[in-house]
């Protein structure tokens, strides 16, 4: 499997002659290049003006051929008859190629984007115009404040916001639904919500749209709601939205038209007004948090009456506190938009503000910031404050600066840290990156580790065979179970009564990252025969301390008779009791039962013991074999049996005191066993 | 009816089998009205607590056996409630402070400031003082162990203290000065032979086959204990306890040992993992660590070549020790384990590769 | 519980304890610096603080039992007379709270006190009594790190009116900054002479004859410790009264009380690893390697019989190391192997595993 590059940096990226040269083409890797990891050879790609695709098809124009292929896309290569190149045809094209500018096609592509771009920018320019225009004459006209400010100073996000529907990018679909919603809503409002309608959406007074950050649903909604004849009425994180607000400030339960009836301009709590053409945007609603309560149950109810539309914004589908909505409102999943349907967009914006940016930068930016609009504009509006232009690598940079921050789960982190990449002599991960993995989740990160580091076949001994390949397993595995152990060690300090926390650095490199250094590889979550799963040691501890305090407790009952410590009486006793207190059960069945309640007796032993005893067992006592060979009637036979008649009890526990005691505590050592027939 | 190692279980002094010099100074020392603070220590089953109680009953008359059982809740500073049995009679009691792990500070202060601090009330009482017996006093965390040399000096009035420990490497040297050593060693076989004779004529059979009693004390390694609790189940089984026996090894032993072939069988990730799931289920079960370790080596060193023999323990005391200081046993098990491994398959490799040259 | 207490003095101990049971240690405790033994140097030099009466922070270091304590509360006695010792001395030990919270109100509190005048004494004796306080600090070496940080500023802030006294066994322990601010004082080893002539004077007063053999085995077991020469002397002389008429003390009581393996199974236990006695033939290496089970049969006997592993090995080192034919470099090894084995069982390692691990370890040594 990939183990990166045998000969890393061994060769040089050539000038190239045309700083786009490789643009119009497109290019799929497979296999391992000899110099450059995969990642570096895509950039490299990229930033020459090349497309980059996973899979070879006809339109592919060359693929890139390293060592180890996979078997799937040669097959596609010999179908499509592509052109294959290999590491150092790649990098000659570079050196050479002079992209054909000359090219009909590609010039006319080329001139038609530009085109559009221009007509867009011009378009944008003229807006910005006309509601100058407007706001000075009001200015003029009526010597108001207003609370406009002036086009250059507002941000981009908000001065380049869409306008029209158009202007939205991506989602066309969803957007069409809610539009179409949003138009059929006062027929639907007659109807009762009865009729389905073309979408099926008729019947809902409310959407719920979902998606991640940034991809324009909030603008979407308003716009909608405007081109519909509505007043959107905005409420999100900033107003408070317990249930008590949401019903009063949105009133709309009730009489939508009180304040239209009675003529004056009504408004609401939270001021604003309402005439029956008003549209609620509830946005951020899962931003309802622990201050607004009941805010969501509250807005179902609303939901369920209401006589205008509700349009509420939720970023993450799967919450716990969305799910009563989820089941009264339409959903409308909105994604990530495309690269290709911002690119045009962000070139608009870029050229009307007069910045010099490719086109394989926007992809760059769009990819980085995950299809995040908002976040590239940011990022553009700042870059521009320092420089006009822009090229692929500080692109590159950029988008790094800005990377969207995720949590990755112990499996990702375990995957990543374990799988054929990370320590691979080309991966650019420092180890500050790799404690970086571990510090996601520093308790649990160990823990997965330990569970899964034998699950690989480890990438350092791939090219051995034979004795020596199972003798050098066993040394990397030896290594990486001592660091394990010395990580245990470390957290014993950390978690100590001390506390040096200063030492996780420490316990990172000891219990995550040296483990994988050792064992990474293919296998495990890349595929083997072993999936990663989650630490058994979790429930493990747990039973081991609930058997541990239930022999507590059996000692401490059997002391007045037994004078082991609870360690010895596990080793000791209880394989011994064994053959009188479980065995007769096992062996003779009910009849059984007396002589054993007796046994038990003698020792204090309550029915919970018995079960404590059995639990305790191992190999041939282990409860399951134990238990299969009690027939069911012999112990209830003995639960009955036990519970029929007084025993004697040692003490009671401090917890108990509060039932009424069957009887005074035994005293001496020797139990009246007449008492207990 | 109690297994025979409770039934005949020495009350007094005079009853006791072996260590007749031993017997004989606590005599004496219970006799004196100069009763110090005692240190009792040596191996598991030699019968320390046995001979607790005998001295105990020495000094009070029978009122020590009129025993009961007491809960007492203790609150720590951060005010978490410890339940701690405390048994005990009108003359002493008996506390496990380990069974509270690291709040044992707090339960050792503050039973022992109550105690100290309360007179004898009955008159009939032979002494003034009252016995603390603290029992697993080498697990006593440092922290009681200095709150400890402070009260015995303090309380030397109306309090004594008994200490029972298995070994006294881990106690600090103040408390060892302030208290009178006694070491219990564990019986010899024949001491062992003798006890189990009494045994037998009390339980009226006669042993025939002098050579199976020989054949479980030498197992049982001078844990009496384990001798009389075998002992009995023997009998059980054959009735006549004569001809040539196998001595039924506990539950949690055979399943080591099968570990302990697991790990010579074969050398692979694979076993590593099922190895795991062994030792999670010995750790769950209550089995310490420590125990599963030594008896897993035990089976490891006796399937294996001399030369290996010396590398595997060290590596089994290098990791023992580890899983003291650390906090999961498991990883600590498991690296011994795969260190095995590892040094067993070199050595097997070895062999061959040699033989092939 | 409440009826007890009513009665019950605050602080029983203190008057009810009955001279003959007070332990030897307190009862012979040196009454002025001139009364310590072996330490002329340190005694010399607190001599001449008792007549001018200025008295700098001290650092006390060195082994246990040889008067460390009982020098600072001699001069503080010297110092103060009984009458104003409590209101200007506080001790604090290890057995007290001692973490930052205790070094920040407790310490500081009295750190802080402006000295209270001093007392009308009632002996007719007069005493320097200086115009500070001293705290006393015992077993400062296991004062966190934290807490010595604590102290710092204490110590500088009320110098006027309060000195310091650490005491503790390991300067090392103690931070540099807390040691530069102290003049040290190191406490040697008592040297043989002094603890006998201690002893013997201890055995005249309490009415009891000892030969010479159980003084040096007194002092053989306890390493210049004079605390634990007299507490095992005291011991010692309980178990011989106890009987009935008194028994004689002897060298293997003596033994038993202080817990040391009789050289007896130590020179076994040694000879089975391949350590013979002094007159062991030069030319037989081959056949003084042992094999793994017949040592390990060694190690199980000897934890049989209850021996204290850190004992054992102690006094295994000390065989190893005066061995008259082993070479340096045999010795170099088993004594690391016997070190690391001593970290271990601080550790709370198993000691069966611990002590065949030396067993293996020195034998691989002295037969290499």
């Amino acid at each position: 499997m990939a183990a990166g590059p045998s000969a890393p940096g061994s060769k040089p990226v050539p000038a190239a002659k045309d700083s786009n040269c490789l643009a119009g083409l497109s290019f799929v890797f497979t296999g391992e290049l000899s110099a450059f990891s995969r990642e570096e050879a895509t950039d490299l790609a990229k930033r020459f003006g090349g497309r980059v695709v996973s899979q070879p098809s006809s339109r592919t124009d060359y693929v890139v051929l390293g060592a180890d292929a996979g078997p799937s896309k040669l097959a596609a290569i010999k179908k499509n008859n592509l052109k294959t190149l290999d590491e150092d045809g790649f990098l000659n094209l570079i050196a050479t190629r002079v992209p054909d500018y000359t090219d009909d096609k590609l010039k006319k592509k080329i001139e038609k984007e530009q085109d559009a771009i221009r007509a867009a920018a011009n378009e944008l320019e003229r807006r910005e115009k006309e509601i100058e225009k407007k706001v000075k004459g009001k200015e003029k006209g009526k010597d108001q404040i207003s609370n406009t400010v002036p086009l250059g100073s507002q941000l981009w996000v908000d001065r380049y916001s869409p306008h029209t529907l158009k202007e939205v990018c991506g989602n066309k679909g969803q957007i069409e639904k809610l539009q179409q919603w949003l138009n059929d809503w006062p027929s639907s409002l007659k109807s009762g919500f009865k009729k389905p309608g073309k979408n099926a959406m008729n019947t809902s007074r409310a959407v719920l749209i979902t998606g991640p950050p940034g991809i324009g649903k909030t603008t979407a909604a308003h716009l909608c709601a405007k081109l519909a004849g509505f007043t959107p009425i905005e409420l999100n994180a900033s107003d408070a939205r317990s249930k008590r607000l949401v019903e009063n400030s949105t009133n709309v339960s009730n009489t939508s038209l009180d304040g239209w009836m009675h003529g004056t301009e009504a408004t609401n709590a939270a001021g604003v007004k309402i005439t029956d053409k008003s549209c609620l945007i509830m946005d951020e609603v899962d931003g309802m948090s622990a201050g607004d309560r009941g805010g969501v149950v509250a807005l179902v109810a609303l939901i369920r009456k209401t006589k205008i539309p509700i349009i509420c914004i939720a970023n993450d589908r799967g919450a716990q506190k969305l799910k009563p909505l989820i089941a009264n409102a339409f959903n409308l999943p909105f994604r990530r938009p495309e690269a290709a349907a911002i690119r045009s967009r962000l070139l608009t914006i870029a050229f009307k503000e007069k910045m010099k940016v490719p086109a394989n930068v926007i992809d760059q930016l769009v990819m980085g910031a995950q299809s995040d609009i908002r976040q590239v504009l940011n990022m553009l509006s700042t870059w521009k404050l320092s420089n006009n232009a822009i090229d692929f690598d500080q692109g590159k940079d950029l988008s790094k600066m800005n990377e969207k921050y995720t949590v990755l789960t112990p499996f990702d982190v375990t995957y990543k840290m374990l799988g054929p990449y990370m320590f691979s002599a080309t991966a650019r991960e420092t180890l500050g990156d790799k404690m970086e993995l571990y510090f996601h989740d520093p308790s649990f990160v160990p823990l997965f580790m330990q569970e899964n580091y034998l699950k690989t076949q480890p990438s350092r001994i791939k090219n051995d065979a034979g004795p020596e390949k199972t003798l050098k397993h066993l040394e990397l595995m030896d290594k990486a179970a001592s660091s394990l152990s010395d990580g245990d060690l470390v957290d014993a300090l950390i978690h100590g009564p001390e506390q040096h926390w200063s030492l996780m650095p420490l316990h990172a490199v000891c219990s995550t990252i040296r483990p994988a250094s050792f064992l990474y590889g293919s296998g495990g979550g890349y595929g083997g025969q072993n999936p990663m799963s989650f630490p058994a040691w979790l429930g493990q501890n747990s039973k081991q301390s609930k058997l541990n305090r239930e022999l507590m407790d059996m000692q401490a009952r059997m002391r007045l008779k037994v004078s082991s410590d609870r360690h010895e009486l596990r080793q000791s006793y209880i394989p011994a009791l064994f053959p009188y207190v479980v065995k007769p059960l096992m062996d003779e069945g009910v009849s059984a039962v007396g002589t054993v309640i007796t046994r038990m007796d003698d020792y204090f032993l309550n029915r919970d013991d018995w079960d404590t005893l059995v639990e305790l067992g191992l190999d041939e006592y282990k409860d399951e074999v134990v238990l299969k060979k009690i027939t069911p009637a012999t112990k209830t036979g003995l639960t009955r049996k036990y519970n029929a008649a007084d025993h004697p009890i040692a003490f009671h526990k401090a917890t108990d005191l509060g039932k009424v005691p069957k009887k005074l505590a035994a005293q001496g050592p020797a139990p009246d066993l007449e008492e207990a027939p | 009816m109690s297994l025979w190692v409770d039934c005949y279980r020495p009350k007094s002094l005079d009853e006791l089998h072996y260590h007749e010099s031993l017997s004989a100074r606590l005599r004496s020392l219970a006799a004196s009205g100069d009763f110090p603070h005692m240190l009792f220590y040596g191996p598991s089953g030699a019968g320390k607590k046995t001979r607790i109680a005998c001295t105990l009953k020495e000094l009070f008359g029978k009122g020590v056996e009129k025993l009961k059982i007491d809960q007492r809740v203790f609150l720590t500073p951060s005010r978490r409630k410890l339940d701690v049995n405390v048994v005990q009679s009108n003359f002493h009691l008996e506390i496990t402070p380990s069974e509270v792990g690291n709040y044992d500070r707090v339960v050792i202060q503050e039973l022992l400031k109550e105690i100290a601090q309360t007179q004898q009330v009955d008159i009939n009482a032979r002494h003034r003082f009252k016995v603390v017996v603290i029992n697993e006093a080498d697990s006593l965390t440092r922290d009681a162990q200095a709150a400890l040399r402070r009260t015995m000096e303090k309380y030397m009035s109306n309090m004594r203290i008994i200490l029972c420990a298995n070994s006294t490497s881990k106690l600090i040297a103040p408390i060892k000065s302030r208290c009178l050593l006694v070491r219990v060693a564990a019986p010899t076989e024949e001491e062992m032979v003798t006890v189990m004779k009494h045994v037998a004529s009390r339980q009226n059979f006669r042993i025939e086959d002098e050579s199976v009693v020989c054949e479980i004390a030498r197992d049982a390694e001078g844990n009496l204990r384990k001798a009389l609790l075998v002992f009995e189940a023997l009998k059980m089984q054959t009735g006549s306890l004569n001809g040539p026996i196998t001595i039924a090894k506990p539950d949690w032993e055979t399943y080591c040992i099968k570990v302990g072939d697991m790990i010579t069988q074969e050398q692979s990730p694979q076993r590593v993992m099922d190895v795991r799931t062994k030792l999670y289920e010995l750790l769950s079960h209550c089995i310490p660590p420590t125990v599963i370790l030594k008896t897993i080596a035990a089976r490891v060193v006796e399937k294996v070549d001399e030369s290996l023999k010396a590398d595997i323990m060290h590596w089994a005391a290098v990791y023992e020790v580890r899983m003291r200081v650390g906090n999961k046993k498991i990883f600590h098990l498991e690296a011994w384990v795969v260190k095995v491994m590892s040094i067993y398959k070199h050595f097997f490799y070895g062999i061959d590769m040699g033989s092939f040259e | 519980m409440a009826f007890f207490q009513l009665h019950a003095p605050k602080e029983p101990a203190k008057h009810t304890i009955d001279p003959a049971l007070q332990p030897w240690v307190e009862k012979y405790r040196p009454k002025t610096i001139d009364d310590v033994s072996a330490q002329e140097h340190t005694v010399a030099v607190l001599r001449r603080t008792l007549t001018s009466t200025n008295l700098p922070h001290m650092l006390f270091y060195g082994p246990p039992g040889t008067g460390k304590t009982s020098t600072i509360l001699a001069l503080a006695r010297q110092l103060f007379g009984p009458d104003n010792f409590r209101s200007r001395v506080l001790e604090l030990n290890a057995s007290d709270e001692r973490g930052i919270s205790i070094v920040r109100e407790k310490i500081k509190d009295f750190a802080r006190q402006t000295p209270r005048a001093q007392a009308a004494s009632s002996d007719d004796k007069t005493y320097p009594c200086p115009p500070y306080k001293i705290i006393i600090l015992d077993e400062a070496d296991s004062m966190t790190q934290d807490a010595q940080a604590a102290l710092r500023r204490i110590m500088e802030n009320y110098v006027r009116i309060t000195r310091f006294c650490l005491v503790c066994n390991y300067v090392t322990r103690i931070i540099e900054p807390l040691a530069s601010r102290c003049s040290k004082f190191r406490f040697k080893p008592l040297d043989n002479a002094s603890t006998s002539a201690r002893l013997a004077a201890i055995a005249s007063a309490e009415n009891i004859h000892i030969p010479d053999s159980v003084i040096d085995t007194l002092i053989n077991t306890s390493h210049g410790d004079l605390r634990r020469s007299i507490t095992y002397l005291q011991s010692a002389s309980r178990l011989a009264n106890s009987t009935d008429p008194p028994a004689p003390i002897t060298s293997a009581d003596i033994q038993e009380i202080a817990g040391v393996v009789p050289d007896e199974a130590v020179q076994n236990f040694a000879a089975a690893l391949g350590i013979e006695g002094d007159t062991m033939d030069v030319d037989g290496t081959t056949d003084r390697r042992k094999g793994f089970d017949q040592i390990q049969r060694k190690v199980k006997e000897i934890v049989r019989e209850g021996y204290s592993a850190a004992q054992l090995l102690t006094q295994l080192h000390d065989l190893i190391i005066e061995h008259p034919t082993l070479t340096a470099r045999q010795k170099a090894q088993s004594a690391l192997a016997l070190a690391e084995a001593d970290k271990a069982l601080c550790d709370g390692a198993d000691e069966e595993l611990q002590i065949l691990e030396v067993a293996l370890l020195v034998n691989k040594a002295v037969t290499s």
